[in-house]
């Protein structure tokens, strides 16, 4: 099974706005590399929804935690953790 | 009619120590504003820009942006913005269709144009917003930074006074394959932003967000009307507008009173804005237009925002008239299809495909004429002459129109209806796409046969893009590999968000591609 991290910077690496960009570590931000952009938030926060089975509260999708694969990643793990 | 650089002077000698522009923690007053875009065109007027020379802006939303475009108004030149998030290929096809003669951008796309102009680049002078020295190697325009042209003198350029002179090119997808250039005087700008300021009463008391993309018509309202009223422009951070909740609570705090924004941006605020936890009792206005916007979605909206008066607007890029219809509540049955009251001298004529007027109750396509028209498109003197035509209303009577595609019905009590449109034009998060442009991206990749694009509903955003693609024999190259293809030509919204695969496409009777099957299917 793949891990959460590489779930989600798989998915963010075929965003149409990921262009040049093929490698992206856990830290770097989303934004420098404007990688996020509306549809790719809305598209973020459904993908992981349903990859990992998860609802991502309304006041949470906010820039804090779509700053990196990292923050990305904790947040997924707060919101399994409410579920589980 | 004045010209745009008039309204700052203006604004700017009224109400100089009022904020203009809120950003982050930076504030920009009317004096300010008007001392910084005085330095931006001596700066391009220094490097040789002169009037009617076209500049192009390329760079993310910031105070720098807007200041650019006000010292370019100043300078003469008219401004060319283009989509920040688009690739430097898109912004290269532009620069040379319209011979741009300056650029500005930020410092941290520096190795992105050296790489795409090499040694033809039209500039010959780039201004950059940014902190840092410029990467070697030296390209072969002049290069000057930010703080450059801060140093520039705030004493007023010469004023130039012919408000039939060019102000900008908008670019917008060209059904042709590339994109095209709307060509737009400082009269039809003034004249748009006049009838907003007065038709929805703004003054200095009012507090505006910049949410729409410099790039995109629309933004002309916060820009041109929101200086004309001495308002104060809250742009949004790039760094902020993906996240809906986020937006909104910053409006609230803003405590901000008018809102011009797309369908889909409202549709975004309902889906994950949290707005029935914020105080928006400031707000007193949302105006809304360039797509459709679900009467069910409206009125969802009108019940959580009771005291706002809500207004759908129509504008083409091409007709820069901003029609207004307000919708009344209570929303049991909420009319978002109406096109409303304009400025006067814009005319709406309803014709038909022999370009006479039809009778109230037909449908036919909407054309529009008065000063709201374009110049034309910039460069394609035989497409401006396909949509822009004289048309004979009477035996005596003519007006120049221009067609707009859309299909319209006029009801014997006066009202005008929006039925669809005419073409295969459409829209994407309220972009205007035509999916011609796209389908030649595609087809210009080497293993692409044909393609057909299509826009599918999509619950979070109105519409998707979807691709149906049969590959040439012995290709197999992926989804992942044509969206990249797509990416390096078209900006993020044009792409795909899926590609299917076909051994081959339905045709109709007469050869061409049978696109509502394909749809259906």
């Amino acid at each position: 099974m793949k891990s959460i991290e590489g779930a989600i910077r798989e998915f963010l690496l075929q965003l149409p706005t990921a262009r040049k960009i093929r490698e992206l570590k856990r830290g770097d931000s989303l934004f420098q590399r404007g990688l996020l952009d509306s549809m790719g938030v809305i598209r973020t926060v459904a993908f992981c929804e349903e990859t990992f089975g998860i609802e991502i509260r309304d006041e949470e999708v906010i820039p804090e935690n779509f700053e990196s694969v990292r923050a990305l990643s904790r947040l997924i793990k707060r919101a399994q953790s409410r579920s589980g | 009619m004045p010209t745009l650089p008039s309204f700052l002077t203006a604004t700017a000698s009224r109400h100089g120590a009022r904020p203009a522009l809120i950003m982050d923690d930076r504030v920009l007053t009317y004096a300010e504003l008007d001392a910084s875009a005085n330095r931006v065109a001596n700066s391009l007027i220094r490097h040789g820009v002169r009037g009617g020379d076209r500049v192009a802006l390329w760079m993310p939303k910031s105070l720098e942006a807007i200041t650019s475009i006000w010292g370019v108004l100043k300078a003469g030149a008219a401004f060319v913005p283009v989509d920040p998030a688009a690739p430097v290929a898109r912004l290269a096809t532009i620069a040379r269709d319209c011979e741009i003669r300056a650029l500005v951008s930020a410092l941290d796309r520096a190795d992105d144009l050296r790489d795409a102009f090499g040694t033809s680049a039209p500039m010959r002078t780039v201004l950059y917003a940014g902190d840092g020295p410029i990467p070697p190697p030296a390209p072969r325009w002049v290069s000057q930074r930010w703080n450059e042209v801060e140093a520039e003198s705030a004493q007023p350029p010469p004023l130039h006074s012919d408000d039939a002179g060019l102000a900008a090119v908008q670019y917008t997808s060209g059904s042709g394959g590339t994109p095209k250039g709307v060509a737009v005087s400082h009269r039809t700008f003034a004249g748009q932003a006049e009838w907003t300021v007065t038709s929805l009463g703004l003054s200095t008391e009012d507090r505006i967000p910049g949410y729409t993309p410099l790039s995109g018509a629309m933004s002309t309202f916060e820009i041109f009307a929101g200086v004309l009223a001495g308002a104060t422009v809250y742009p949004v951070p790039p760094r902020l507008a993906p996240f809906p909740a986020a937006v909104a609570k910053s409006w609230s705090d803003q405590r901000i009173t008018v809102i011009y924004v797309v369908p889909s941006v409202l549709q975004m605020l309902l889906n994950r804005g949290n707005l029935g936890a914020l105080d928006f009792s400031a707000l007193r206005i949302i105006v809304t237009g360039g797509e459709h916007l679900p009467a069910q979605r409206l009125g969802e909206l009108m019940r959580l925002l009771p005291r706002v008066r809500f207004i759908i607007s129509y504008a083409r890029t091409e007709a820069k008239l901003r029609t207004l219809h307000e919708v009344k509540f209570p929303p049991e049955d909420i009319d978002t299809r109406t096109i409303g009251k304009t400025a006067a001298g814009s005319g709406l004529l309803v014709l038909g495909e022999d370009e006479k007027p039809v009778a109230d109750g037909a449908i036919g396509e909407l054309w529009i004429s008065g000063p709201c028209l374009m110049l034309g498109y910039h460069g394609l003197p035989e497409m401006t002459a396909e949509v822009m035509r004289t048309i004979r209303l009477g035996r005596s009577e003519s007006v120049l129109a221009c067609r707009t595609g859309d299909l319209v019905r006029r009801h014997a009590s006066g009202r005008l209806e929006l039925i669809g449109r005419a073409d295969e034009q459409i829209k994407v998060r309220g972009y205007r796409v035509e999916t011609a442009e796209i389908e030649s991206a595609l087809c210009r990749h080497p293993a692409v046969h044909a393609a057909v694009v299509l826009a599918v509903p999509d619950p979070e955003t109105g519409n998707r893009l979807k691709a149906v693609v049969v590959l040439k024999d012995g290709s197999d190259d992926g989804e992942q590999t044509l969206r990249n293809h797509c990416a390096t030509e078209l900006p993020p919204y044009m792409v795909p968000e899926t590609i299917e695969f076909r051994a081959s496409l339905p045709l109709m009777s007469n050869g061409k591609v049978d696109r509502r099957r394909l749809r259906e299917s």
